[in-house]
């Protein structure tokens, strides 16, 4: 049986000082530790993005990211995206294009896109699809996702 | 109301079954068999049992009841809880480890080892029709005895007219074959259930599609009365059929009574893959048609692969088989159905219902006999296709719609006429798939003294948009006097009973009842105003009729019929398909809710554009699942978006349900297998019918005709040619 180690990080801007084994990825660390359960489960194998966060605002799997890997990082889930309880803009305009249906891969896909829309740069039809590769939808295909990125990418963000 | 459920789920605060915790759940982990057809000879626990954190390792012989472990089902019930003496497939559970945490659990699962001898595995309909029976004989229930000793699980025959005195008015007969593989639902949710169990009562909390049916089998297999298990459907993360019926529900509710402690089982995303597929086909048809282009004759011949066991498979095919013929008119027909058993993972419903397997061969029929005829495919198509008012089947309701104008929309859509670039293939097909007869939902309406309105249904969700749908037909009638309405869906303990939520059915149906509880609401109110805190409570009902003497029990309540037309050009060197141009129309009756109608066509249009071009699930010859999981699988991604995809709507407001609506969440998919097929010959004379159509089998298919791609029609038709 393997020990536990100390971890600090922040989750959505709240400090976590923790004691771990080392085998706990940062998807049970959010859903299972830090009761965080907005962070979707799907594939486990970093091919679906379900799990998609963000790390000092890059999006990971957090899957494949093992906790203690991430010591004193800034993590940010679905729960720490809205702003004293109000929608980011990409939220609203997610609402607003019906870019949901089961909602299961919205939270990774949220999260995969508000990545996108930080890094800069010009976001054309072709980048926010590239962008996205890494995220599967089954229900809506895709449209309405891209068209909410689409939107927000041009300034647009209209509830 | 619809903004306020997207808005839940963006924010990421919908809980799903696997979100769910609670004091003192334990954790389940199956352990599955490794091989796809084996006597088990023993099973050693003792190590698993041994581990830290696991409570108790389950067994057959554990789950026993009067010696035996139970079997269930929707229709018959043929599917062990667990595998006790032979394991039917590569993955099914044969134990389940209980454990303190989900580690414990998983690390418990890898230390159960099983001896077997193996036996020869079935794994496509040559094998089920030469192997021996996997079932043996006096297993066989009363409604299959009729082929106990073979791995025939049910065969349907449906004819109408003189095949015979056909053949002498037939100018040209068109003969293909056609294949749809093994194909996985990939809901991005997997299966989940809680079960709780109290003194002679059961709760269960599952990512269920029709609860009350899980009611049902679950009472059922303990010999409980129905009230004595509740079911709540958690919000699904997707489903498509895939959870429609019971899975693991049984496993987890066996373990949770046998210790007296509720019991969470959520399998992983590779498990899932051994859990549900779409049934495996193969068609053989012959088509005969007049000098005019005129159907003489249809006859048609389905074999579908189902797997293992039963689960709702009886009624995919039956229903396939009586439908597959519903667009076209033709003197005479005869179809033979037959679902055949296999050692391969589970099958069940997926979107469609068997409908698209059949569309293929008859949509690919039509495609070659224009070729063959020198006449336009739409033309051809519009020579035969049924009217408004005339029988689809026999028995069947009148076609309750312009079949013909959703054609020509979704042609007219793409340009049809239009000259097009060298290397362009244009195809156009049309799918109608029955709903299912015979069925009732009931719904709830209560009004409070403050003027909200709760509206309780048994509809669950899964990315359907139905309960918000709901809610709106209940603003809408009960006006200013409510001042808002909330949803309590999908708990057999809280809602009216309702059949099921599928077959595109919950528009029509609930939408019908909802409306009845309304209107029983407002009567109520308007004979006895309440006093003060009485809540007033308005109740609805309605069934879809019922007919002993119909194959199905019943006739459709309303055809979901769409067309799809597909532009796109084939790589000669590569093979590979660029999808250019889609359009897609809908028979909605009348559109309720345009935004997710539209969303739910595009859905459907894209995971039917993979089922065509790339998806299957690809087994060994030991029956192995070689991609069963997400990475190797490969589900379309936003860079298999056609760039141009329009969805539209036919609205005659000519449904049974509100406003002369119909259902529509399953239409995307119905078409555009066969529509890329057709686009594919005409851009290369290739007439392939074996999906999926992808590159490699493309190529291969250039190559051994050295075909390429031209313009229009092709001049020499390979007739049935298809792709091993």
């Amino acid at each position: 049986m393997s020990g536990t180690y100390a971890l600090g990080l922040w989750v959505n801007g709240e400090r976590h000082d923790l004691a771990l084994p080392p085998e706990v990825t940062l998807l049970e660390l959010l859903r299972d530790v830090l009761g965080l359960t907005g962070t979707k489960v799907n594939c486990q194998q970093g091919e679906c993005g379900a799990c998609t966060v963000l790390l000092d605002g890059r999006a990971v799997d957090a899957c494949l990211t093992l906790a203690l890997s991430i010591p004193e990082r800034r993590v940010t889930t679905i729960e720490g995206l809205a702003r004293d309880g109000e929608p980011s803009p990409l939220q609203r305009a997610f609402i607003a294009a019906d870019a949901a249906q089961c909602g299961y891969c919205t939270p990774g896909m949220v999260l995969a896109a508000t990545a996108l829309l930080e890094a800069g740069g010009m976001l054309t039809r072709e980048a926010i699809e590239k962008g996205l590769e890494g995220n599967y939808c089954r229900c809506t295909g895709y449209e309405p996702i891209v068209a909410a990125i689409e939107a927000v990418a041009a300034g647009d963000s209209r509830r | 109301m619809r903004q306020d459920d997207v808005a839940e789920r963006v924010l990421g605060r919908l809980r799903y079954i696997d979100d769910v915790a609670m004091e003192g759940l334990l954790h389940g982990r199956f352990v599955r068999s490794e091989v796809a057809h084996a006597r088990l000879r023993r099973i050693d626990t003792a190590r698993a049992a041994a581990h830290p954190g696991v409570v108790r390792v389950l067994t057959a012989a554990d789950l026993a009841r009067d010696g035996r472990v139970p079997r269930f089902g929707p229709l018959v019930a043929d599917q062990p809880v667990l595998a006790d003496d032979v394991t039917r497939y590569r993955g099914e559970p044969i134990a389940l480890v209980v454990a303190r945490t989900k580690r414990a659990a998983a690390e418990g699962a890898a230390l159960v080892t099983v001896e077997v001898e193996v036996l020869p595995p079935v794994l496509d309909v040559a094998d089920a029709l030469r192997l021996p029976a996997i079932h043996p004989a006096q297993e066989r229930p009363a409604a299959q005895r009729a082929w106990a000793g073979t791995n025939v699980m049910g065969v349907w025959d449906f004819g109408w007219g003189d095949l015979e005195a056909a053949q002498a008015r037939t100018a040209v007969v068109v003969e293909g074959r056609y294949s749809s593989p093994f194909a996985h639902h990939l809901a991005i949710e997997t299966h989940g259930v809680i079960a709780v169990p109290e003194p002679d009562r059961l709760t269960v909390l599952s990512s269920a599609q029709h609860p009350f049916v899980l009611r049902r089998v679950l009472a059922t297999m303990l010999d409980w009365p129905e009230d004595a298990v509740r079911v709540r459907s958690m919000p699904m993360g997707g489903s498509f059929g895939a959870k429609g019926y019971p899975k693991i529900e049984p496993a987890g509710a066996l373990a949770a009574l046998a210790l007296r402690q509720p019991v969470k089982v959520v399998i992983d995303a590779e498990e899932a893959f051994l859990t549900a597929q779409r049934e495996g086909s193969e068609v053989r048809a012959r088509t005969g048609f007049d000098a005019d282009g005129r159907i003489t004759f249809q006859d048609m011949a389905v074999d579908f692969l189902v797997g293992a066991w039963s689960d709702i498979s009886p009624r995919v095919v039956l229903k396939s088989g009586l439908h597959a013929l519903a667009p076209y008119r033709a003197p005479a027909a005869r179809v033979r159905a037959r679902g055949l058993f296999s050692t391969t993972p589970p099958t069940t419903a997926f979107r469609g219902f068997g409908a698209p397997h059949t569309i293929l061969a008859l949509e690919g029929q039509m495609d070659r006999a224009a070729a063959r005829l020198g006449i336009d495919p739409l033309e051809l198509r519009l020579r035969n296709i049924r009217a408004r008012g005339e029988p689809s089947a026999y028995g069947e309701t009148p076609v309750d719609g312009d079949w013909a104008s959703l054609l020509r929309m979704a042609a007219d859509g793409l340009g049809w006429d239009a000259p097009r670039r060298a290397g362009v293939g244009r195809g156009v097909a049309i799918g109608v798939k029955s709903c299912i007869p015979g069925t009732t939902s009931g719904a709830r309406v209560r009004l409070g003294a403050d003027g909200h309105a709760i509206l309780e249904v048994g509809t669950s969700e899964m990315g359907n948009g139905t309960g918000a749908l709901l809610a709106g037909l209940v603003e809408q009638r009960l006006g200013g006097q409510a001042r808002s309405v909330s949803v309590v869906a999908a708990d057999t303990g809280l809602t009216p009973p309702d059949a099921l939520t599928a077959s595109s059915r919950s528009t029509v149906h609930m939408g019908n009842a909802v409306q009845a509880a309304c209107d029983d609401l407002l009567a109520r109110l308007a004979a006895d105003r309440p006093d003060g805190d009485a809540e007033v409570v308005g109740q609805g009902s309605y069934t879809a009729e019922a007919d002993p003497t119909h194959p199905l029990g019943g006739p459709t309540p309303f055809y979901e019929a769409v067309a799809t037309a597909v532009e796109l050009t084939v790589d000669e060197r590569t093979g590979h398909l660029d999808i250019e141009r889609i359009v897609h129309v809908t028979d909605a009756g009348r559109v309720l809710d345009p935004v997710r109608a539209r969303g739910l066509d595009e859905g459907g249009l894209l995971m039917g554009i993979g089922l065509a071009i790339s998806e299957q699930l690809v087994l060994d010859a030991d029956g192995r699942a070689r991609n069963g999981s997400s990475l190797d699988y490969r589900i379309p991604t936003t860079r298999d978006v056609p760039p141009r995809m329009t969805s539209l709507f036919l609205e005659n407001s000519d449904g049974p349900g509100p406003e002369g609506a119909k259902g529509l969440a399953e239409g995307g998919i119905l078409a555009v297998a066969p529509a890329i097929c057709a686009a594919v010959a005409d851009a290369t004379g290739l007439f392939l019918g074996d999906l999926p159509l992808t590159p490699e089998r493309i190529w291969r298919a250039l190559t051994a005709t050295g075909a390429s791609p031209t313009a229009g029609a092709p001049e020499t038709v390979r007739q049935g040619a298809s792709v091993p």
